[in-house]
This record gives structure tokens, C-alpha cells and sequence, in this order.
């Protein structure tokens, strides 16, 4: 999708009829600035009105009422309608559209009442066919616009500068957010439509088989499988509950952690309290290292060292085997010494020595070889490899245990050191009434806490084991309905939709790992190349978790997503929806997005900000910015010049209030009006 | 939207009598023009015309 043109009249500020020319190709920059007040967000509001029809944005508080339509012209109206109009101008895979929308406004004494005009869309195709009546079905505008850009995921391409500081924040609905964005670029969603559709109709099928046959011993397997079935889907709802709980459960304890490091005293210990956790998270970190070292040297040499006491007097009655076969030493070695009269193991001459050379020839002739010998030679080699090693082996597995049990008791130190903060809090808490109440709230959550994750644990086994009686009973039915011959064409049609659905399982898990996989390498590779180099080596991955959520993990694998700075996490949501959109598009060219920016830069650090303007404009296909003038300083005009991506410079003057003009720009001019 | 060339892909190394009907199925559904009951219908037509096919072989 690529932005063209958004012309606009009497819509907010802009008083009587303005546009905007979007630049793409080789120069897909397009710069329009304005001091705060003078409509930015106007423009902004314009595209999302355009595209979709809406009249708030995310940013709007919605009780408060909100005019599209703009005042001047309602005041100069005398009373009478005034339309507002938008019309976009944009081109997706090859065709190009022309939208329109309109949105009436009247005014009365103070009142201003709006009411939702025409919509109309035209569509020039691939050929340049233009058909003079426009869709004005708002219905099929909706769809054909969300099939360019889905509404849903339109707030990852086109964005306030609200919107990027909680995209790659950890509350729950950014997590919602951030799961919707890529099961509906990467089509997951439509996987999971497909696998729902066909678990329904599986059912319907199974419930019309029943009814039509009824079969005492197929409803009776029925109701069995019905039953385990909402006794699964309680425990699955019960674990939600509890999800749920933990949720609102961790924010508590949070709340009053925070409450209680209001008091000095109390705050002096949490510090110490976090700092050794974060000694404990380490330790934690070495013990799971070590713990995967002491795996892999288990698993090459577990069986050797099963074996070792079997070992010896195996390879002692090998030996055996061998002198009793004659064929200790190998014929190659025997015609070597007898082609060349040197004796091959020792050196002697064997020309003159002949006695030599008559065991040497006596050998040759009762030489036998046997079937078994190369695979006799493989095991004494391997026995032989395995005592040389041994020791070390042994070693190395003696000083892991050591470390293991030494990284084991520091953490014990570190909990009872832990422990003891706690204890510490609890005291001064108790001493002072006021936080008394808030540290037994505290104990009580905490508690409360690992009772939820108790349960949770629970009953994802019991929900384990009633799936497994659950699929045993399901066989059982299915055996039954084949063995009835009237029911042979149903039993046919159930196993083709069961068979269909499990094609569809497998592939969304293969896809979606795949997906989360190529997404987090993108998203890595991308902040590597946004972020200051400073802070190059602080982030290892960011990574998307098998709940679609995003992690940032830090250079020591510690998950930090908590930690790091808000400069930071704008790179990091700036990362993830290049990587997206990227990944997204995969092998179609043909699938890109613009990406609109509505004041982007307002807490990203200089030196980040130099990394995104020179590299956002590869990295995506159309960058458009609204910038204010803390964002826009002379430096970053000299950057945005320096890349030669420029291709549309606008800034907007405030000739009025209530009236805001878009003033196009030579590129040569200059623009920021701060150092 | 269209799906991605590697889901199609996927979807392209289903067994051949499934291959198809997990085509037809993720046309209906990438349509967007009809509702699920309606799709639901459609496969299930799809695959009681398929299995009879097979039968009467």
C-alpha cells in the first residue's frame, strides 16, 4: 500500500480546501511540520477518517465531544449545514483508489451537531479500467479497505506517538494487541477459522449420525466423550479464573510494594532486596548452564559409563577372540612387510633375517578372516577411546556436581538472605501502624499467589489426564461407527474432517513457530541496526514468546523487558513493526506498508533518532512523519537532508485560530526554527 | 489479505484428497463474503461429494 494524496476541506483546522502530496519511491520521505496547536494530529485524524470512517482516535478521551467539522466555516454558515470532506488517494498491488468521505455539521447558538455523509470509492485496476460509478456500499468499502489494511492492525503502520510508547509495553491489552497484529498479518487467523470450522462440523456430523442411527452403544460413547468434555472445558475456563487472579494478584502486590516504599526505611530494604534477586536471577542463570553442561556430558557419555565395568572383561574376551582367530594383525599389514621384506610393526630386515620371515609367512598362511572382526575391531576401539578418556570424563563430571552444589547453596544463601528482607519489611511495617495493614495485604498476596499457581498446576493435569480418556473413548467410537455398514459413508465423511483438521493443527504449529521464529530474528536484526551503539550489546533478542508476546532479553538472556528505558522500548515497537511488516510481505513484493507517524521522536534519544532517520526509510517502504519542533531541530533536519530520501516537505502555518494552511517546501529551504 | 507463499505451501504438501479441500476451504474463508455457517455447509457438501467419489471407484 502506498499513500498518494489526502485532500481535505473544512476538516478541523484546515479551513476551505487543502492537500498533502505523500512522496514514495527512491525519495520516500515525507516530512510536514508544525509547532504544536497547528494541526498535526488534525491530519492524522484526517487519514484514519478517510480510511475507515472514524471519527475518534486512540488518543481522545471519549467523553469528551469531538468536532470534525471545522468552526470558521460553521460560524460563517449562518445556521446552515456545512460539509467536511476527505479524500484519499492511495494505490495497493498494482490498482489505485480514490476514497471519499464526508461527515455534515451544523451549528446552533453553541451547539454543534455532525452527522456522517457519503461514502464513495473509486478503484482504477491493474490495467488502468476506471469505472465512473464509485462503491458506496459502506459495507463492502469496509471490506475492501481491511483487505488492504485490516482496521485492526492499522494502529502498527499508522501510529500517534502514543501509540509507540505502549506498543511494547507489558500490560495485558498491549499483549491482546500485539497477538491480534500478527495472527492477522501472518494469516494465523485464518488457520485457527479453519480449524474451529472443522471441530463444528465434526460435531454437527457426529450429532446428525447419531440422531439418524440411533445406536444405544455409539449415543452411550457420545455422552461419555460429552461429558469429559465440559469437565475439560470447566477446568479450562477454572485455569482462566485463575490467570485471571494471578493478574490482578501480581498488580496488588506491586501497588502496595510500591505503597510501603514510600517509607524511607522500608524503601533502604526493598533496594536490597531487589539487588539480591537480581544476584539470585544470576546464580539462577549459572545453575541452569550448568545444569545443561552436566546434561550434555550424561548424554555422550551416559553409556560408557553404564557400561564401564562390562567394559574390561568385554575387551579382554575381544582379544581373545582375536589371537584364537589368528587375525591379531591385520593382512595389510602381513603383505605390506612380505612386499617389501621389512617386517610393517617392527622394522626388521626380513632378507636376512629368514626366521623372521617364515613367521611372517606362517602368519599369511593360517590367516583367518572372520565376518564379525571389523565389527570386533570397532568395539575394542571404542572400549580402548573410552579408558583413555575416562578419567577426565569422571573429572569433569566430579567438579560439575561440585559447581552444581555450590551454585545451589548460594542460591539457599541468597533466598534465606531474601527471607530476611522480608521479615525486615514485615517488622518495620508492624512498627508503624499505618503500614502495618499493608504488609499482612502483602503476605496474604504473596501467598495467595503461589496457591493460584498450585491449582493452575493442578488442573492442567487433571485437563492432561481427561484428554487422554477422552481421545481413548473417541477411538472406541470411531471403531464402532466402522463397524456399522449403514453408517460406512459417515464414518468415511467424520475420518476426512478429523484427517483435514489434524493437517491444519499440524501446519498452524509448524507455521506459527515458524512465523514467531522469522519475526524474532527480524525484529533483532532491525533494533540492531536502529539502536545507539551504546546500547548495541545490552539487548541479545527481541524475542516473541509462544503467546505472541514480546520479550526483550537482555545480553545475559535475562528477560529485562521490565527494565529498560523508554527511549529504548520506542525502538524496540519501532523494530517490531518493520519486522512484522517484513515478514508479513515475505516473498510479495507486492505487500508493503506506509508507515505514518504522528510525533514519534518525543522521548527517543538523540543519537537513537539519528539511527531511525537514516535507516527507517530502508527499512520500510514509505516513511511519513509529523514532526513538531523539539523533534525537528536543525540537527535532524541536516540528517533527513544528508539521507537523500526527502521527497515532500510541508509545514503547517497557523494563519488563525481555528484555521491551520499546509505550506509545501522547496527541499532547499529549511524548516526547523531550533538549534 | 492473501495468505503468505509459505502457508500456501504448507497447504499445497497436504495428502492430495485433503490438499484440495483444504484449498476450497481456505478460499471460502480468505473471501470473507460468507459466514461460517455457510462455509461450514460448502465443505461439508465438498466432502460427502468427494468420499462418494471415492466409494463408488
Amino acid at each position: 500500500m502506498k499513500l498518494q494524496k489526502i485532500y481535505m476541506k473544512n476538516f478541523r483546522q484546515f479551513y476551505g480546501e487543502q492537500e498533502i502530496e505523500f512522496s514514495a519511491g527512491d525519495q520516500n520521505v515525507t516530512i510536514i511540520f508544525g509547532e504544536n496547536g497547528k494541526g498535526k494530529t488534525g491530519i492524522f485524524r484526517a487519514l484514519m477518517f478517510g480510511l475507515y470512517g472514524s471519527i475518534h482516535i486512540e488518543q481522545d478521551n471519549p467523553n469528551e465531544a469531538l468536532h470534525l467539522v471545522n468552526f470558521i466555516a460553521l460560524e460563517e454558515s449562518n445556521n446552515m449545514p456545512i460539509e467536511a470532506k476527505v479524500r484519499l488517494q492511495f494505490e495497493s498491488k498494482g490498482k489505485n483508489y480514490e476514497l471519499h468521505r464526508s461527515i455534515m455539521g451544523v451549528m446552533a447558538g453553541n451547539d454543534i451537531k455532525e452527522r456522517m455523509g457519503d461514502v464513495e470509492l473509486y478503484i482504477t485496476d491493474e490495467n488502468g479500467n476506471f469505472s465512473p460509478d464509485p462503491i458506496t456500499d459502506e459495507f463492502e468499502i469496509q471490506r475492501l479497505i481491511n483487505d488492504i489494511l485490516h482496521e485492526s492492525i492499522k494502529d502498527f503502520f499508522l501510529f500517534d506517538a502514543e501509540k509507540i510508547e505502549t506498543l511494547a509495553k507489558t500490560d495485558k491489552n498491549v499483549k491482546e494487541e500485539v497477538k491480534n497484529g500478527i495472527v492477522k498479518l501472518l494469516h494465523i487467523d485464518k488457520l485457527e477459522s479453519a480449524i474451529n470450522l472443522l471441530t463444528k462440523l465434526h460435531a454437527t456430523e457426529k450429532r446428525r449420525l447419531l440422531q439418524d442411527s440411533k445406536n444405544l452403544d455409539l449415543n452411550q460413547k457420545q455422552n461419555e466423550i460429552d461429558n469429559l468434555t465440559n469437565e475439560i472445558s470447566d477446568l479450562e475456563e477454572r485455569i482462566s479464573m485463575k490467570d485471571a487472579n494471578i493478574q490482578a494478584c501480581t498488580q496488588e502486590i506491586a501497588d502496595v510494594e510500591a505503597k510501603l516504599s514510600e517509607n524511607e526505611d522500608v524503601k533502604k530494604i526493598q533496594e536490597r532486596y531487589h539487588e539480591t534477586q537480581e544476584k539470585k536471577t544470576y546464580e539462577l542463570k549459572l545453575l541452569k548452564a550448568k545444569k545443561d553442561e552436566m546434561k550434555n556430558t550424561l548424554i555422550s557419555n551416559g553409556p560408557n559409563l553404564i557400561l564401564k565395568d562390562t567394559y574390561y572383561s568385554v575387551k579382554n574376551y575381544l582379544d581373545q577372540v582375536f589371537v584364537d582367530q589368528k587375525d591379531l594383525i591385520p593382512i595389510e599389514v602381513i603383505e605390506k612387510s612380505l612386499n617389501e621384506m621389512v617386517c610393517a610393526a617392527c622394522g626388521t630386515d626380513l632378507r636376512e633375517n629368514p626366521d623372521h620371515l617364515k613367521n611372517v609367512e606362517f602368519l599369511k598362511n593360517n590367516f583367518k578372516r572372520s565376518n564379525l572382526t571389523p565389527l570386533i575391531s570397532l568395539i575394542t576401539s571404542v572400549i580402548h577411546d573410552y579408558q583413555i578418556s575416562e578419567e577426565e570424563i569422571i573429572h569433569t563430571i566430579d567438579s560439575n556436581l561440585k559447581d552444581f552444589r555450590s551454585i545451589k547453596d548460594n542460591i539457599a544463601a541468597i533466598d534465606q538472605q531474601l527471607d530476611s528482607f522480608q521479615m525486615d519489611i514485615a517488622d518495620k511495617a508492624q512498627q508503624q501502624e499505618n503500614l502495618s495493614h499493608l504488609e499482612s495485604t502483602l503476605t496474604q498476596k504473596k501467598q495467595d499467589l503461589e496457591n493460584f499457581k498450585v491449582d493452575i498446576a493442578k488442573m492442567k493435569d487433571q485437563i492432561a489426564e481427561k484428554e487422554k480418556d477422552k481421545n481413548a473413548l473417541e477411538k472406541e467410537f470411531n471403531r464402532l461407527i466402522r463397524q456399522n455398514e449403514s453408517l460406512k459413508v459417515d464414518a468415511k465423511v467424520l475420518q476426512y474432517i478429523d484427517d483435514l483438521k489434524s493437517e491444519f493443527q499440524r501446519v498452524f504449529s509448524e507455521y506459527s513457530d515458524n512465523m514467531r521464529h522469522k519475526l524474532t530474528e527480524e525484529a533483532t536484526a532491525i533494533f540492531k541496526v536502529l539502536i545507539d551503539r551504546k546500547d548495541k550489546d545490552l539487548i541479545s533478542k527481541i524475542d516473541i514468546n509462544e503467546k505472541y508476546e514480546i520479550e526483550i532479553m537482555g545480553w545475559d538472556q535475562v528477560n529485562i523487558t521490565q527494565d529498560i528505558s523508554q527511549g529504548q522500548r520506542q525502538v524496540v515497537a519501532l523494530s517490531f513493526i518493520t519486522a512484522l511488516a517484513k515478514v508479513a510481505a515475505g516473498d510479495y513484493a507486492d505487500i508493503s506498508f506506509p508507515l505514518f507517524m504522528d510525533t514519534p521522536f518525543g522521548r527517543i534519544s538523540g543519537t537513537n533518532r539519528d539511527q531511525l532517520i537514516e535507516n527507517i526509510p530502508q527499512l520500510s517502504s514509505q516513511w511519513i512523519l509529523l514532526l513538531t519542533d523539539t523533534e525537528l531541530s536543525k540537527t535532524e533536519e541536516m540528517q533527513f537532508k544528508a539521507t537523500g530520501k526527502l521527497g515532500k516537505w510541508y509545514k503547517l502555518d497557523q494563519i488563525k485560530k481555528g484555521h491551520s494552511e499546509i505550506v509545501e517546501l522547496d527541499l532547499q529551504e529549511s524548516l526547523a526554527t531550533r538549534g | 489479505m492473501k495468505t503468505t507463499k509459505e502457508l500456501d505451501q504448507k497447504i499445497n504438501e497436504f495428502p492430495e484428497h485433503l490438499s484440495q479441500l483444504a484449498k476450497f476451504l481456505m478460499k471460502d474463508i480468505e473471501g470473507g463474503n460468507l459466514s461460517n455457517s455457510q462455509i461450514e455447509d460448502r465443505i461439508r457438501q465438498e466432502i460427502r461429494e468427494t468420499v462418494l467419489g471415492e466409494m463408488n471407484k
